[in-house]
């Protein structure tokens, strides 16, 4: 991912790997009948929870590229161009499931069209383009390294305010309000996971130190939020509450849930919370890798019906024993494809982008102020 | 002018004449109930008997369905009846995950009840008021309450444990009789208000565990 240390040759290779990934994928979910999310009899599925995973990777990031302004982390500095461009192309990615799951983009342009402002949907659309826009609008600052103050801040507020907006739909669906909190801190997780892997290994001590130590600290908070409901409802006894709490810490649902504590919470928060003197490590690479994963099946867990919790009554599912939905083969064929597009899009935006930045520009703001 | 149920759960014998009803006035299709009948067993052998509950919409107040619907195709209207434009829905089904009565159902398409047979000449009629893709629920019969007639499940329910009127005249029969029986509302407790009320049935509180799974559970009961 490090675009400036990789050189041409490299760039352009993944560039094409990339692009067959993305062309095989979209074949194959077409030559598959092109299954669509909302012609399906699950309502929320992979598309569903792929679109949710993007959006908490983009608004992470684009909240880690304008800590520089907003709250003076000056060594975050020379990745914060490249944070903005992944978290626009995290984006587009994310509006592309949203068109699959939709099914067309007449349906689409309903939904922008006459909407209904006490939507909670509606609300996640209107933050997810303005955070968009605003992204887009703060790429030429970020590339160039200006100061911002007033876009930086308006920016971070509202992917704030996207995540809160996707945590309080789960929330509701859960009838639990953890899952707001819980959403914010995995969107930050997923972008300071990314960020690491956007750092160059010989990157200093004073940036990856504290990206590790937030991303330590993030993962306890995401711990705490995880544990705490059902670790507390097993006090209730004999409830529906109390029995619920049972079958996800120790029922058929119990595998998934220790596999996400695993991969988003134990293994990354060891690898995290190790005092290192030196650059980036391959092991922390590979716990940031874990962590994007575990946003993901997160993501996938919470949302899709019955994969953890067999008492949430989602619509148009049957009342079944175990998990009630399999994503088909078309279904993971179109994500790989569209995740794909996303890291394509970032390789081509970086190359023509980040390169033509002037050297002068890489000097602090400061210096090039007085100068 | 504020429509509105009541049903003397005392009266009920659970018949499902009404689901009967609801289904020829209203053509859906298998496997979809505007009208669906709670059936729950109460009590230990000997004493076990079978509690019937009939679930239409409840056509509330403050419809959760309304407020999430992203483009606006669930609204209410001035008399109260809560409808869906079936050319605004995109079939996302947020409302059927925000109605906490489950009274919504999704038509993923045109199924024949003869399988293998194709759709009969009724279907192929009736099948164009439920187009695919769309959610789909109780409308109290706007279509009858428009020519000032009673919803079908209303006009047909064979224990007359059904009773249909304005909620905002204190002289109408369904006024009467929740002022004089002590009518209530299922899950009060969600804010929304339900146009329907209940009167009889010892208030069953029970129900709102068995709401948690009442789509398959009535559906199972019915098929």
């Amino acid at each position: 991912m490090d675009t400036q240390r990789t050189g041409q040759g490299i760039l352009s290779g993944s560039s094409l790997a990339l692009l067959i990934l993305f062309a095989a994928g979209v074949l194959l979910w077409l030559v598959l009948g092109a299954a669509t999310g909302l012609g399906e009899t699950t309502a929320f599925g992979l598309y569903v929870a792929a679109f949710f995973a993007l959006m908490a990777a983009g608004a992470g990031l684009l909240i880690f590229s304008a800590l520089p302004d907003t709250l003076g982390f000056s060594a975050l500095q020379p990745l914060s161009g490249k944070a903005n461009l992944l978290a626009l192309a995290c984006l587009v990615g994310g509006g592309l499931f949203i068109l699959a799951d939709v099914g067309s983009p007449l349906t689409l342009w309903r939904m922008l069209t006459g909407p209904n402002v006490s939507s909670p949907f509606v609300w996640d659309l209107l933050f997810f383009a303005a955070a968009f826009v605003l992204g887009a609008a703060f790429l030429p600052v970020s590339l160039q390294k200006r100061e911002a103050k007033g876009l930086s801040w308006v920016l971070s507020l509202i992917c704030l305010a996207l995540l809160v907006v996707e945590g309080s739909i789960v929330a509701t669906v859960w009838s639990n309000p953890l899952f707001v909190a819980g959403f914010v801190v995995t969107g930050l997780l997923a972008g300071g996971a990314l960020l690491l892997w956007l750092a160059p290994t010989d990157s200093p001590p004073e940036l990856i130190r504290p990206l590790c130590t937030t991303l330590a600290s993030l993962i306890a908070a995401w711990l705490f939020f995880s544990l705490l409901d059902p670790l507390t409802a097993l006090f209730l006894g004999a409830t529906e509450v109390g029995e619920t709490a049972r079958l996800i810490l120790a029922g058929p649902y119990s595998p998934l849930f220790y596999v996400q504590i695993l991969i988003l919470g134990v293994l990354p928060l060891v690898q995290f919370a190790r005092k290192k003197e030196a650059g980036l490590t391959y092991g922390q690479g590979v716990a940031a890798g874990l962590v994007l994963l575990g946003v993901f099946v997160d993501k996938y867990i919470v949302l899709v019906p019955r994969q953890m919790n067999p008492a949430i009554a989602f619509p148009s599912t049957p009342f079944t024993a175990g998990p009630a939905y399999a994503a088909t083969v078309a279904e993971w064929s179109l994500t790989i494809a569209l995740l794909a597009l996303v890291g394509l899009l970032y390789t081509l935006a970086a190359r023509t982008m980040i390169r033509e930045v002037p050297a002068a520009a890489q000097l602090p703001f400061e210096q090039r102020r007085v100068a | 002018m504020r429509y509105g149920m009541v049903i003397d759960l005392d009266r009920c014998v659970g018949c499902n004449a009404c689901t009967v009803a609801c289904k020829a006035e209203n053509g859906t299709p298998p496997g979809i109930f505007w009208q669906r009948m709670l059936l729950t067993e109460r009590g230990r052998y000997p004493f076990a008997r079978l509690e019937a509950t009939p679930l239409p919409c409840m056509h509330c107040e403050e419809a959760a369905c309304v407020k999430v619907c992203p483009t606006g195709a669930s609204s209410k209207r001035k008399d109260g009846l809560v409808l869906i434009d079936a050319d605004k829905c995109i079939g996302c089904r947020y409302c059927m995950v925000a109605c906490p009565y489950g009274a919504r159902s999704f038509n993923s398409g045109a199924r024949p009840y003869y399988p293998g047979k194709g759709l009969t000449p009724y279907e192929k009629v009736r099948y164009q008021e439920h187009p695919a893709g769309k959610v789909e629920k109780c409308t109290l019969c706007s279509q009858r309450v428009d020519k000032k007639e009673e919803p079908a499940c209303v006009a047909t329910c064979i224990a007359k444990a059904r009773f249909f009127g304005d909620l905002d005249d204190p002289n109408s029969e369904v006024s009467q009789l929740i002022a004089r029986k002590g009518g209530y509302q299922l899950l009060p407790e969600k804010g929304t208000k339900p146009q329907v009320y209940y009167v009889g049935g010892g208030k069953r509180r029970w129900i709102r565990r068995e709401l948690a799974k009442a789509s398959s559970a009535a559906q199972v009961s019915l098929s």
